[in-house]
Protein backbone atom coordinates (compact mmCIF):
# COMPACT_ATOMS: atom_id res chain seq x y z
CA UNK A 1 0.00 0.00 0.00
CA UNK A 2 1.52 2.92 -0.93
CA UNK A 3 0.62 6.90 -0.97
CA UNK A 4 -1.02 6.75 -4.57
CA UNK A 5 -4.14 4.40 -2.93
CA UNK A 6 -5.83 7.69 -2.42
CA UNK A 7 -5.57 8.98 -5.49
CA UNK A 8 -9.02 6.45 -7.16
CA UNK A 9 -10.65 7.27 -4.36
CA UNK A 10 -10.27 11.29 -4.51
CA UNK A 11 -10.99 11.36 -8.52
CA UNK A 12 -13.89 9.41 -7.50
CA UNK A 13 -15.21 12.26 -4.84
CA UNK A 14 -14.33 14.91 -7.22
CA UNK A 15 -16.21 13.86 -9.98
CA UNK A 16 -19.26 12.53 -8.03
CA UNK A 17 -19.30 16.24 -6.36
CA UNK A 18 -18.65 17.91 -9.91
CA UNK A 19 -21.75 15.35 -11.22
CA UNK A 20 -24.06 17.17 -8.06
CA UNK A 21 -22.91 20.16 -8.96
CA UNK A 22 -24.40 20.33 -12.32
CA UNK A 23 -27.05 18.46 -11.57
CA UNK A 24 -28.58 21.10 -9.50
CA UNK A 25 -27.81 23.67 -12.44
CA UNK A 26 -29.56 21.18 -14.73
CA UNK A 27 -32.33 20.99 -12.24
CA UNK A 28 -32.82 24.38 -12.29
CA UNK A 29 -32.29 25.39 -16.20
CA UNK A 30 -35.17 22.17 -17.16
CA UNK A 31 -37.44 23.47 -14.25
CA UNK A 32 -37.23 27.19 -15.49
CA UNK A 33 -37.43 25.98 -19.13
CA UNK A 34 -40.72 23.90 -17.90
CA UNK A 35 -42.59 26.70 -16.28
CA UNK A 36 -41.69 29.14 -19.36
CA UNK A 37 -38.55 30.68 -17.50
CA UNK A 38 -35.06 30.94 -17.72
CA UNK A 39 -33.65 29.61 -15.01
CA UNK A 40 -30.40 30.63 -13.91
CA UNK A 41 -28.71 32.52 -16.76
CA UNK A 42 -26.05 34.89 -15.14
CA UNK A 43 -23.06 33.36 -13.73
CA UNK A 44 -21.12 32.58 -16.40
CA UNK A 45 -21.70 31.28 -19.93
CA UNK A 46 -25.48 30.41 -19.94
CA UNK A 47 -25.60 30.14 -15.95
CA UNK A 48 -22.91 27.12 -15.68
CA UNK A 49 -21.00 28.32 -12.96
CA UNK A 50 -24.09 28.92 -10.70
CA UNK A 51 -23.52 25.84 -8.77
CA UNK A 52 -19.90 26.66 -8.15
CA UNK A 53 -21.44 30.56 -6.68
CA UNK A 54 -24.21 28.23 -5.09
CA UNK A 55 -21.86 26.83 -2.88
CA UNK A 56 -19.69 29.61 -2.17
CA UNK A 57 -22.32 31.49 -0.99
CA UNK A 58 -23.11 29.01 1.05
CA UNK A 59 -19.97 27.81 2.39
CA UNK A 60 -18.95 31.82 3.37
CA UNK A 61 -22.52 32.15 5.28
CA UNK A 62 -22.94 32.09 8.55
CA UNK A 63 -23.14 28.98 10.44
CA UNK A 64 -26.04 29.00 12.81
CA UNK A 65 -26.47 26.71 15.95
CA UNK A 66 -29.51 26.78 17.49
CA UNK A 67 -29.50 27.43 21.01
CA UNK A 68 -31.72 24.48 21.63
CA UNK A 69 -30.10 21.94 19.82
CA UNK A 70 -28.01 19.53 20.23
CA UNK A 71 -24.69 20.71 18.67
CA UNK A 72 -22.85 17.25 18.09
CA UNK A 73 -25.70 15.35 16.58
CA UNK A 74 -26.75 18.75 14.95
CA UNK A 75 -23.36 18.77 13.09
CA UNK A 76 -22.86 15.42 12.71
CA UNK A 77 -26.32 14.55 10.90
CA UNK A 78 -25.31 16.17 7.68
CA UNK A 79 -21.56 15.06 7.83
CA UNK A 80 -22.95 11.78 7.95
CA UNK A 81 -25.21 12.15 5.24
CA UNK A 82 -22.78 13.47 2.58
CA UNK A 83 -20.00 10.67 4.15
CA UNK A 84 -22.78 7.82 3.26
CA UNK A 85 -23.65 9.45 -0.48
CA UNK A 86 -20.27 9.00 -1.27
CA UNK A 87 -18.90 5.86 -0.02
CA UNK A 88 -21.86 4.16 -1.75
CA UNK A 89 -20.95 4.50 -5.27
CA UNK A 90 -17.64 2.39 -4.22
CA UNK A 91 -19.42 -0.64 -5.09
CA UNK A 92 -20.79 0.80 -8.17
CA UNK A 93 -19.11 -0.58 -11.65
CA UNK A 94 -18.02 1.88 -14.21
CA UNK A 95 -17.27 -0.79 -15.63
CA UNK A 96 -14.51 -1.63 -12.62
CA UNK A 97 -15.70 -0.76 -9.17
CA UNK A 98 -13.59 0.94 -6.55
CA UNK A 99 -14.49 -1.68 -4.51
CA UNK A 100 -14.74 -4.79 -6.08
CA UNK A 101 -17.18 -6.71 -3.50
CA UNK A 102 -19.30 -10.19 -3.81
CA UNK A 103 -21.74 -8.67 -1.41
CA UNK A 104 -21.96 -4.67 -3.42
CA UNK A 105 -25.67 -4.78 -3.65
CA UNK A 106 -26.30 -6.00 -0.27
CA UNK A 107 -23.71 -3.48 1.40
CA UNK A 108 -25.88 -0.60 -0.89
CA UNK A 109 -28.94 -1.07 0.82
CA UNK A 110 -26.98 -1.55 4.10
CA UNK A 111 -25.68 2.09 3.20
CA UNK A 112 -28.92 3.35 1.83
CA UNK A 113 -30.49 2.32 5.28
CA UNK A 114 -28.01 4.05 7.09
CA UNK A 115 -29.08 7.04 4.78
CA UNK A 116 -32.30 7.23 7.09
CA UNK A 117 -30.42 7.84 10.59
CA UNK A 118 -28.81 11.29 8.90
CA UNK A 119 -32.70 12.51 8.67
CA UNK A 120 -33.55 11.42 12.08
CA UNK A 121 -30.70 12.82 13.89
CA UNK A 122 -30.92 16.12 11.99
CA UNK A 123 -35.21 15.94 13.12
CA UNK A 124 -34.52 15.42 16.42
CA UNK A 125 -30.88 17.53 17.47
CA UNK A 126 -32.72 20.53 15.52
CA UNK A 127 -35.33 20.63 18.43
CA UNK A 128 -37.96 21.86 16.43
CA UNK A 129 -41.31 20.70 15.46
CA UNK A 130 -41.57 20.90 11.77
CA UNK A 131 -37.91 19.42 11.39
CA UNK A 132 -38.77 16.72 13.91
CA UNK A 133 -42.28 16.63 12.19
CA UNK A 134 -40.01 16.19 8.35
CA UNK A 135 -37.89 13.59 9.63
CA UNK A 136 -40.48 11.56 11.08
CA UNK A 137 -41.81 11.84 7.46
CA UNK A 138 -39.00 10.89 5.73
CA UNK A 139 -38.01 8.27 7.92
CA UNK A 140 -41.57 6.21 7.81
CA UNK A 141 -41.64 7.18 4.17
CA UNK A 142 -37.70 6.07 3.42
CA UNK A 143 -37.89 2.95 5.56
CA UNK A 144 -41.52 1.74 3.79
CA UNK A 145 -39.78 2.09 0.48
CA UNK A 146 -36.85 0.41 1.10
CA UNK A 147 -38.95 -2.77 1.85
CA UNK A 148 -39.94 -3.03 -1.85
CA UNK A 149 -36.27 -2.19 -2.88
CA UNK A 150 -35.01 -5.17 -1.02
CA UNK A 151 -37.44 -7.18 -2.31
CA UNK A 152 -36.61 -6.63 -5.78
CA UNK A 153 -33.18 -6.40 -5.49
CA UNK A 154 -33.53 -9.87 -3.96
CA UNK A 155 -35.97 -11.03 -7.16
CA UNK A 156 -33.00 -9.89 -9.58
CA UNK A 157 -30.11 -11.27 -8.18
CA UNK A 158 -31.97 -14.65 -8.24
CA UNK A 159 -32.03 -14.45 -12.21
CA UNK A 160 -28.22 -12.72 -12.35
CA UNK A 161 -27.26 -15.33 -9.96
CA UNK A 162 -25.01 -13.12 -7.18
CA UNK A 163 -24.94 -10.12 -4.87
CA UNK A 164 -22.23 -8.85 -7.20
CA UNK A 165 -22.46 -6.13 -9.10
CA UNK A 166 -20.27 -7.21 -11.71
CA UNK A 167 -22.55 -10.15 -12.41
CA UNK A 168 -25.12 -8.15 -12.94
CA UNK A 169 -23.44 -6.68 -15.83
CA UNK A 170 -22.41 -10.03 -17.18
CA UNK A 171 -26.17 -11.47 -16.82
CA UNK A 172 -27.30 -8.86 -19.38
CA UNK A 173 -24.72 -9.41 -22.22
CA UNK A 174 -27.19 -10.45 -24.53
CA UNK A 175 -30.28 -8.14 -23.41
CA UNK A 176 -31.46 -5.47 -20.75
CA UNK A 177 -32.99 -7.31 -17.86
CA UNK A 178 -35.53 -4.44 -17.92
CA UNK A 179 -37.19 -6.34 -20.61
CA UNK A 180 -38.13 -9.75 -18.59
CA UNK A 181 -38.77 -7.91 -15.10
CA UNK A 182 -40.33 -4.73 -16.58
CA UNK A 183 -42.98 -4.69 -13.94
CA UNK A 184 -40.37 -4.73 -11.20
CA UNK A 185 -38.60 -2.32 -13.04
CA UNK A 186 -41.50 0.49 -12.88
CA UNK A 187 -42.30 -0.43 -9.02
CA UNK A 188 -38.45 0.07 -8.01
CA UNK A 189 -38.56 3.41 -10.20
CA UNK A 190 -41.09 4.73 -8.64
CA UNK A 191 -39.53 3.55 -5.31
CA UNK A 192 -36.15 5.23 -5.74
CA UNK A 193 -38.12 8.51 -6.38
CA UNK A 194 -39.87 7.94 -2.87
CA UNK A 195 -36.65 6.41 -1.57
CA UNK A 196 -34.25 9.71 -2.20
CA UNK A 197 -37.75 11.77 -1.73
CA UNK A 198 -38.10 13.73 -4.15
CA UNK A 199 -41.78 14.89 -5.93
CA UNK A 200 -44.14 13.56 -6.63
CA UNK A 201 -42.88 12.03 -2.81
CA UNK A 202 -41.64 14.91 -1.20
CA UNK A 203 -43.50 15.06 1.46
CA UNK A 204 -40.94 15.86 3.57
CA UNK A 205 -40.93 19.57 2.57
CA UNK A 206 -44.36 20.06 2.36
CA UNK A 207 -43.84 23.90 1.55
CA UNK A 208 -47.05 24.68 3.08
CA UNK A 209 -47.49 22.38 6.14
CA UNK A 210 -43.60 22.10 7.25
CA UNK A 211 -41.67 25.25 5.43
CA UNK A 212 -38.59 22.64 4.54
CA UNK A 213 -38.99 19.25 6.52
CA UNK A 214 -35.99 18.18 8.84
CA UNK A 215 -33.22 21.16 7.67
CA UNK A 216 -35.27 23.85 8.66
CA UNK A 217 -32.84 25.00 10.95
CA UNK A 218 -29.76 24.13 8.82
CA UNK A 219 -28.06 26.91 7.31
CA UNK A 220 -24.35 27.25 5.28
CA UNK A 221 -22.63 24.38 4.91
CA UNK A 222 -24.54 21.65 6.70
CA UNK A 223 -27.52 22.84 4.57
CA UNK A 224 -24.60 22.23 1.47
CA UNK A 225 -23.94 18.99 2.73
CA UNK A 226 -27.78 18.16 2.79
CA UNK A 227 -28.41 19.23 -0.50
CA UNK A 228 -25.16 17.47 -2.21
CA UNK A 229 -26.30 14.28 -0.61
CA UNK A 230 -29.66 14.10 -1.83
CA UNK A 231 -28.35 14.81 -5.41
CA UNK A 232 -25.42 12.30 -5.13
CA UNK A 233 -28.07 10.06 -3.78
CA UNK A 234 -30.45 10.57 -6.98
CA UNK A 235 -27.55 10.14 -9.50
CA UNK A 236 -26.68 6.90 -7.25
CA UNK A 237 -30.04 5.37 -7.51
CA UNK A 238 -30.27 6.09 -11.19
CA UNK A 239 -26.96 4.61 -11.77
CA UNK A 240 -28.13 1.93 -9.80
CA UNK A 241 -31.24 1.13 -11.87
CA UNK A 242 -29.53 1.49 -14.47
CA UNK A 243 -27.00 -1.34 -13.89
CA UNK A 244 -29.79 -3.61 -12.56
CA UNK A 245 -31.86 -3.14 -15.42
CA UNK A 246 -30.48 -1.08 -18.52
CA UNK A 247 -26.77 -2.11 -18.28
CA UNK A 248 -24.88 -1.42 -21.10
CA UNK A 249 -23.46 -4.50 -22.58
CA UNK A 250 -19.45 -4.55 -22.96
CA UNK A 251 -18.76 -3.74 -26.62
CA UNK A 252 -16.21 -5.71 -28.06
CA UNK A 253 -15.33 -3.23 -30.71
CA UNK A 254 -14.58 -0.33 -27.95
CA UNK A 255 -14.88 -1.43 -24.47
CA UNK A 256 -13.92 2.15 -23.24
CA UNK A 257 -17.60 3.43 -24.02
CA UNK A 258 -19.37 1.40 -21.48
CA UNK A 259 -18.84 4.37 -18.86
CA UNK A 260 -20.17 6.78 -21.50
CA UNK A 261 -23.06 3.93 -22.15
CA UNK A 262 -23.73 3.72 -18.67
CA UNK A 263 -23.22 7.07 -17.56
CA UNK A 264 -25.86 8.83 -20.33
CA UNK A 265 -28.67 6.01 -19.32
CA UNK A 266 -28.22 7.25 -15.84
CA UNK A 267 -28.10 11.16 -16.86
CA UNK A 268 -31.61 10.32 -19.12
CA UNK A 269 -33.49 8.54 -15.62
CA UNK A 270 -32.08 11.53 -14.00
CA UNK A 271 -33.73 13.81 -16.31
CA UNK A 272 -37.08 11.81 -16.09
CA UNK A 273 -36.60 12.22 -12.13
CA UNK A 274 -36.83 16.05 -13.49
CA UNK A 275 -39.74 16.00 -15.47
CA UNK A 276 -41.65 14.22 -12.86
CA UNK A 277 -40.45 16.90 -10.60
CA UNK A 278 -42.23 19.42 -12.97
CA UNK A 279 -45.41 17.56 -13.90
CA UNK A 280 -47.21 15.65 -10.86
CA UNK A 281 -48.59 17.11 -8.05
CA UNK A 282 -47.65 15.77 -4.73
CA UNK A 283 -48.94 12.94 -2.81
CA UNK A 284 -50.63 12.95 -0.06
CA UNK A 285 -49.19 10.80 3.04
CA UNK A 286 -51.71 8.03 2.92
CA UNK A 287 -52.08 7.38 -0.57
CA UNK A 288 -48.05 7.18 -0.06
CA UNK A 289 -48.65 4.45 2.57
CA UNK A 290 -51.28 2.78 0.81
CA UNK A 291 -49.04 2.86 -2.57
CA UNK A 292 -46.03 0.59 -0.78
CA UNK A 293 -48.01 -1.41 1.89
CA UNK A 294 -51.30 -1.98 -0.38
CA UNK A 295 -49.80 -1.90 -3.86
CA UNK A 296 -45.99 -2.55 -4.05
CA UNK A 297 -45.05 -4.73 -1.65
CA UNK A 298 -47.91 -7.64 -2.17
CA UNK A 299 -47.00 -7.21 -6.36
CA UNK A 300 -43.17 -7.57 -5.67
CA UNK A 301 -43.70 -10.25 -3.37
CA UNK A 302 -45.34 -12.36 -5.96
CA UNK A 303 -42.92 -11.45 -8.54
CA UNK A 304 -40.01 -12.38 -6.04
CA UNK A 305 -42.03 -15.94 -5.68
CA UNK A 306 -42.10 -15.97 -9.26
CA UNK A 307 -38.42 -15.36 -10.13
CA UNK A 308 -37.66 -17.59 -7.40
CA UNK A 309 -39.62 -20.67 -9.09
CA UNK A 310 -39.32 -19.96 -12.58
CA UNK A 311 -36.01 -20.43 -13.19
CA UNK A 312 -35.55 -23.42 -11.39
CA UNK A 313 -38.44 -24.91 -12.79
CA UNK A 314 -37.69 -23.87 -16.45
CA UNK A 315 -33.62 -24.91 -16.18
CA UNK A 316 -32.37 -20.94 -16.48
CA UNK A 317 -31.10 -20.79 -13.12
CA UNK A 318 -27.86 -18.65 -12.94
CA UNK A 319 -24.28 -20.47 -12.33
CA UNK A 320 -23.65 -20.02 -8.91
CA UNK A 321 -20.63 -17.61 -8.11
CA UNK B 1 -92.41 51.70 -40.52
CA UNK B 2 -88.76 50.84 -40.52
CA UNK B 3 -89.05 46.89 -39.88
CA UNK B 4 -87.48 46.00 -43.33
CA UNK B 5 -84.45 47.57 -42.44
CA UNK B 6 -82.97 46.01 -39.33
CA UNK B 7 -82.04 42.80 -40.33
CA UNK B 8 -83.07 40.38 -37.39
CA UNK B 9 -80.75 37.77 -35.79
CA UNK B 10 -82.43 34.25 -36.47
CA UNK B 11 -80.91 30.60 -36.09
CA UNK B 12 -80.20 29.75 -40.11
CA UNK B 13 -83.16 27.89 -42.17
CA UNK B 14 -83.28 24.50 -40.57
CA UNK B 15 -82.22 25.32 -37.43
CA UNK B 16 -78.92 24.78 -35.67
CA UNK B 17 -77.21 21.51 -36.08
CA UNK B 18 -76.79 19.05 -33.25
CA UNK B 19 -75.48 19.97 -30.00
CA UNK B 20 -71.84 18.46 -30.15
CA UNK B 21 -71.77 17.47 -25.94
CA UNK B 22 -70.04 14.40 -26.51
CA UNK B 23 -66.05 14.33 -25.32
CA UNK B 24 -63.71 14.18 -27.92
CA UNK B 25 -60.78 12.54 -26.60
CA UNK B 26 -57.90 12.33 -28.96
CA UNK B 27 -56.55 8.49 -29.55
CA UNK B 28 -53.29 8.13 -27.59
CA UNK B 29 -51.24 5.16 -28.43
CA UNK B 30 -52.37 1.85 -28.76
CA UNK B 31 -54.75 0.15 -26.90
CA UNK B 32 -54.75 -1.45 -23.28
CA UNK B 33 -54.88 -5.16 -25.21
CA UNK B 34 -52.02 -4.22 -27.60
CA UNK B 35 -49.95 -3.21 -24.75
CA UNK B 36 -50.35 -5.64 -22.59
CA UNK B 37 -49.51 -7.82 -25.14
CA UNK B 38 -46.39 -6.32 -25.80
CA UNK B 39 -45.59 -6.40 -22.14
CA UNK B 40 -46.45 -10.09 -22.24
CA UNK B 41 -44.35 -10.74 -25.41
CA UNK B 42 -41.17 -8.71 -23.96
CA UNK B 43 -41.57 -10.65 -20.51
CA UNK B 44 -41.49 -14.23 -22.44
CA UNK B 45 -38.38 -12.89 -25.03
CA UNK B 46 -37.01 -11.51 -22.62
CA UNK B 47 -37.00 -14.74 -20.04
CA UNK B 48 -36.57 -16.94 -23.08
CA UNK B 49 -32.99 -14.92 -23.72
CA UNK B 50 -32.15 -14.93 -20.18
CA UNK B 51 -32.79 -18.64 -19.82
CA UNK B 52 -30.87 -19.65 -22.50
CA UNK B 53 -28.25 -17.12 -21.67
CA UNK B 54 -27.64 -18.37 -17.77
CA UNK B 55 -27.72 -22.22 -19.52
CA UNK B 56 -24.86 -21.05 -20.87
CA UNK B 57 -23.30 -19.46 -18.64
CA UNK B 58 -23.35 -22.41 -16.27
CA UNK B 59 -21.72 -24.30 -19.14
CA UNK B 60 -18.97 -21.66 -19.38
CA UNK B 61 -18.79 -22.11 -14.98
CA UNK B 62 -18.24 -25.98 -15.52
CA UNK B 63 -15.34 -24.99 -18.11
CA UNK B 64 -13.80 -22.24 -15.69
CA UNK B 65 -14.13 -24.78 -13.01
CA UNK B 66 -12.83 -27.79 -14.67
CA UNK B 67 -9.97 -25.62 -16.38
CA UNK B 68 -8.95 -24.54 -12.78
CA UNK B 69 -9.10 -28.63 -11.43
CA UNK B 70 -6.88 -28.87 -14.30
CA UNK B 71 -4.10 -26.20 -13.78
CA UNK B 72 -4.21 -26.82 -10.13
CA UNK B 73 -1.50 -29.18 -9.65
CA UNK B 74 0.70 -26.84 -11.79
CA UNK B 75 -0.69 -23.74 -9.19
CA UNK B 76 0.68 -25.61 -6.42
CA UNK B 77 4.00 -26.38 -7.49
CA UNK B 78 4.45 -22.97 -8.45
CA UNK B 79 3.72 -22.23 -4.23
CA UNK B 80 5.42 -24.83 -3.23
CA UNK B 81 8.06 -24.25 -5.32
CA UNK B 82 8.86 -20.29 -4.31
CA UNK B 83 7.95 -21.10 -0.76
CA UNK B 84 11.01 -23.70 -1.10
CA UNK B 85 12.82 -20.72 -3.14
CA UNK B 86 12.20 -18.48 -0.04
CA UNK B 87 13.59 -21.01 2.35
CA UNK B 88 16.63 -21.75 0.97
CA UNK B 89 17.54 -18.39 0.62
CA UNK B 90 16.38 -18.06 4.30
CA UNK B 91 18.79 -20.85 5.37
CA UNK B 92 21.57 -19.53 3.15
CA UNK B 93 21.50 -16.21 4.97
CA UNK B 94 21.31 -18.06 8.35
CA UNK B 95 24.32 -19.71 7.87
CA UNK B 96 26.27 -16.44 7.11
CA UNK B 97 25.27 -15.03 9.85
CA UNK B 98 25.48 -17.84 12.37
CA UNK B 99 28.67 -19.08 11.02
CA UNK B 100 30.70 -17.57 14.18
CA UNK B 101 28.25 -19.45 16.50
CA UNK B 102 29.74 -22.92 17.98
CA UNK B 103 27.67 -25.90 17.60
CA UNK B 104 24.78 -23.95 15.32
CA UNK B 105 22.89 -26.05 12.95
CA UNK B 106 21.39 -24.44 10.37
CA UNK B 107 18.27 -25.20 9.54
CA UNK B 108 17.18 -26.81 12.29
CA UNK B 109 13.28 -27.23 13.44
CA UNK B 110 12.38 -25.76 16.23
CA UNK B 111 8.98 -27.81 16.46
CA UNK B 112 9.36 -30.91 18.24
CA UNK B 113 8.01 -32.95 15.35
CA UNK B 114 9.14 -35.08 11.95
CA UNK B 115 6.05 -33.05 9.97
CA UNK B 116 6.44 -30.66 7.66
CA UNK B 117 5.44 -27.24 9.26
CA UNK B 118 4.28 -24.81 6.46
CA UNK B 119 6.20 -21.57 7.38
CA UNK B 120 4.41 -18.60 7.99
CA UNK B 121 4.46 -15.45 6.05
CA UNK B 122 6.40 -13.27 8.37
CA UNK B 123 9.21 -16.49 8.47
CA UNK B 124 8.95 -16.67 4.85
CA UNK B 125 9.36 -13.08 4.12
CA UNK B 126 11.64 -11.57 6.51
CA UNK B 127 14.69 -11.15 4.52
CA UNK B 128 12.47 -9.74 1.82
CA UNK B 129 11.65 -5.57 1.43
CA UNK B 130 8.59 -4.79 3.52
CA UNK B 131 6.60 -4.21 0.86
CA UNK B 132 6.39 -7.76 -0.64
CA UNK B 133 5.26 -8.85 2.68
CA UNK B 134 2.84 -6.89 3.26
CA UNK B 135 1.87 -7.97 -0.61
CA UNK B 136 1.72 -11.55 0.71
CA UNK B 137 0.15 -10.81 3.98
CA UNK B 138 -3.28 -8.34 2.56
CA UNK B 139 -2.65 -8.22 -1.05
CA UNK B 140 -5.85 -9.57 -1.53
CA UNK B 141 -7.55 -7.03 0.37
CA UNK B 142 -6.88 -4.21 -1.13
CA UNK B 143 -8.64 -4.46 -4.18
CA UNK B 144 -11.75 -4.69 -1.78
CA UNK C 1 -9.61 -1.63 1.84
CA UNK C 2 -10.52 0.87 -1.14
CA UNK C 3 -13.57 0.80 0.68
CA UNK C 4 -12.41 1.82 4.52
CA UNK C 5 -10.41 4.68 2.47
CA UNK C 6 -12.97 5.82 0.38
CA UNK C 7 -14.87 6.19 3.94
CA UNK C 8 -12.23 8.19 4.98
CA UNK C 9 -11.58 10.46 1.99
CA UNK C 10 -15.11 11.38 1.63
CA UNK C 11 -15.17 12.11 5.70
CA UNK C 12 -12.09 14.32 5.50
CA UNK C 13 -13.85 15.89 1.92
CA UNK C 14 -16.73 16.74 4.34
CA UNK C 15 -15.14 18.05 7.08
CA UNK C 16 -12.89 20.21 4.83
CA UNK C 17 -16.64 21.98 3.58
CA UNK C 18 -17.53 22.32 7.51
CA UNK C 19 -13.67 23.74 8.75
CA UNK C 20 -13.93 25.94 6.06
CA UNK C 21 -17.45 27.19 7.11
CA UNK C 22 -16.61 27.91 10.17
CA UNK C 23 -13.17 29.19 9.34
CA UNK C 24 -13.96 31.83 6.87
CA UNK C 25 -18.31 33.21 7.89
CA UNK C 26 -18.81 35.97 9.78
CA UNK C 27 -21.44 34.91 13.25
CA UNK C 28 -23.28 37.47 14.97
CA UNK C 29 -25.38 35.11 17.00
CA UNK C 30 -28.68 36.85 18.69
CA UNK C 31 -31.14 34.99 20.63
CA UNK C 32 -33.88 35.76 17.79
CA UNK C 33 -32.07 34.16 14.76
CA UNK C 34 -31.19 30.78 17.43
CA UNK C 35 -33.97 30.37 18.56
CA UNK C 36 -36.60 27.73 16.62
CA UNK C 37 -38.00 28.50 13.51
CA UNK C 38 -41.77 28.67 14.47
CA UNK C 39 -43.62 31.07 12.53
CA UNK C 40 -42.34 33.92 13.91
CA UNK C 41 -43.45 32.89 17.74
CA UNK C 42 -41.50 31.92 20.60
CA UNK C 43 -41.83 28.08 20.70
CA UNK C 44 -44.38 26.44 22.63
CA UNK C 45 -43.90 23.29 24.10
CA UNK C 46 -41.28 20.95 23.92
CA UNK C 47 -40.34 20.27 20.18
CA UNK C 48 -39.67 16.47 20.89
CA UNK C 49 -42.86 15.16 22.76
CA UNK C 50 -45.30 15.26 19.73
CA UNK C 51 -45.20 12.30 17.95
CA UNK C 52 -47.73 10.38 15.46
CA UNK C 53 -47.70 6.84 16.64
CA UNK C 54 -48.59 5.85 13.30
CA UNK C 55 -44.86 6.33 12.50
CA UNK C 56 -43.87 4.31 15.47
CA UNK C 57 -46.11 1.49 13.80
CA UNK C 58 -44.88 1.86 10.37
CA UNK C 59 -40.82 1.28 12.12
CA UNK C 60 -42.26 -2.20 13.13
CA UNK C 61 -43.88 -2.79 10.45
CA UNK C 62 -40.87 -1.97 8.59
CA UNK C 63 -38.04 -3.94 11.21
CA UNK C 64 -40.95 -7.22 10.58
CA UNK C 65 -40.95 -7.49 6.96
CA UNK C 66 -37.11 -6.39 6.41
CA UNK C 67 -36.11 -9.15 8.97
CA UNK C 68 -38.03 -12.01 7.12
CA UNK C 69 -36.70 -10.66 4.07
CA UNK C 70 -33.13 -10.75 5.24
CA UNK C 71 -34.14 -14.68 6.26
CA UNK C 72 -35.00 -15.07 2.24
CA UNK C 73 -31.63 -13.30 1.25
CA UNK C 74 -29.72 -16.50 0.64
CA UNK C 75 -32.20 -18.21 -1.34
CA UNK C 76 -29.47 -16.83 -4.02
CA UNK C 77 -27.62 -19.45 -3.33
CA UNK C 78 -30.32 -22.11 -1.55
CA UNK C 79 -31.67 -22.85 -5.50
CA UNK C 80 -28.37 -24.23 -6.28
CA UNK C 81 -28.68 -27.19 -3.69
CA UNK C 82 -28.94 -31.05 -5.15
CA UNK C 83 -32.69 -30.47 -3.95
CA UNK C 84 -34.36 -28.14 -5.45
CA UNK C 85 -37.83 -29.03 -4.38
CA UNK C 86 -37.06 -28.97 -0.83
CA UNK C 87 -35.83 -25.18 -1.31
CA UNK C 88 -38.69 -24.34 -3.24
CA UNK C 89 -40.67 -25.84 -0.25
CA UNK C 90 -38.94 -23.66 2.18
CA UNK C 91 -39.03 -20.46 0.22
CA UNK C 92 -42.79 -20.74 -0.08
CA UNK C 93 -43.31 -21.57 3.53
CA UNK C 94 -41.50 -17.96 4.41
CA UNK C 95 -43.37 -16.38 1.42
CA UNK C 96 -46.94 -17.67 3.16
CA UNK C 97 -45.45 -16.26 6.11
CA UNK C 98 -44.89 -12.93 5.14
CA UNK C 99 -47.75 -12.97 2.94
CA UNK C 100 -50.72 -14.06 6.13
CA UNK C 101 -48.65 -11.32 7.85
CA UNK C 102 -49.13 -8.58 5.42
CA UNK C 103 -52.90 -10.09 4.87
CA UNK C 104 -53.70 -10.01 9.07
CA UNK C 105 -51.79 -6.40 8.87
CA UNK C 106 -54.64 -5.09 6.58
CA UNK C 107 -57.66 -6.87 7.90
CA UNK C 108 -56.36 -5.33 11.28
CA UNK C 109 -56.38 -1.88 9.64
CA UNK C 110 -52.40 -1.55 10.35
CA UNK C 111 -51.97 -0.43 6.94
CA UNK C 112 -54.96 2.70 7.05
CA UNK C 113 -53.14 5.68 7.49
CA UNK C 114 -56.42 7.81 8.74
CA UNK C 115 -59.35 6.79 10.38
Amino acid sequence: MDSLTIVPPALLIISILMAVAFLTALERKIMGHMQLRKGPNIVGPLGLLQPFADGLKLITKELTLPLLATPTLFILAPTAALMLALAMWSPLPMPSPLADLNLGLLLLLAMSSLMVYSFLWSGWSSNSKYALMGAMRAVAQTISYEVTLAIIVLSIVLLSGGFSLHTLTVTQEPLYLALATWPSMMMWYTSTLAETNRAPFDLTEGESELVSGFNVEYSASPFALFFLAEYANIMLMNTLTTTLFLSPSTPTFLPALFTIALMSKALLLTMSFLWVRASYPRFRYDQLMHLLWKNFLPMTLTLCLWHSSVPMSMFGLPPMT
Amino acid sequence: MAAGKVKQDMAPPGGYGPIDYKRHLPRRGPSGYTLFALGVGSMVYGYYTLFKWNRERRRLQIEELEARIAVFPLLLAEHDRRTLRLLRENLEEEAIIMKDVPGWKVGETVYHTDRWVTPSIAELYYLRPKAEQENAMHGFQWYV
Amino acid sequence: MNLFIMLTMSSITVSIVVALNLLTAKTSPDPEKLSPYECGFDPLGSARLPLSIRFFMVGILFLLFDLEIAILLPLTWAIHTLNPLKTITWAIIIFLFLFIGLAYEWLQGGLEWAE
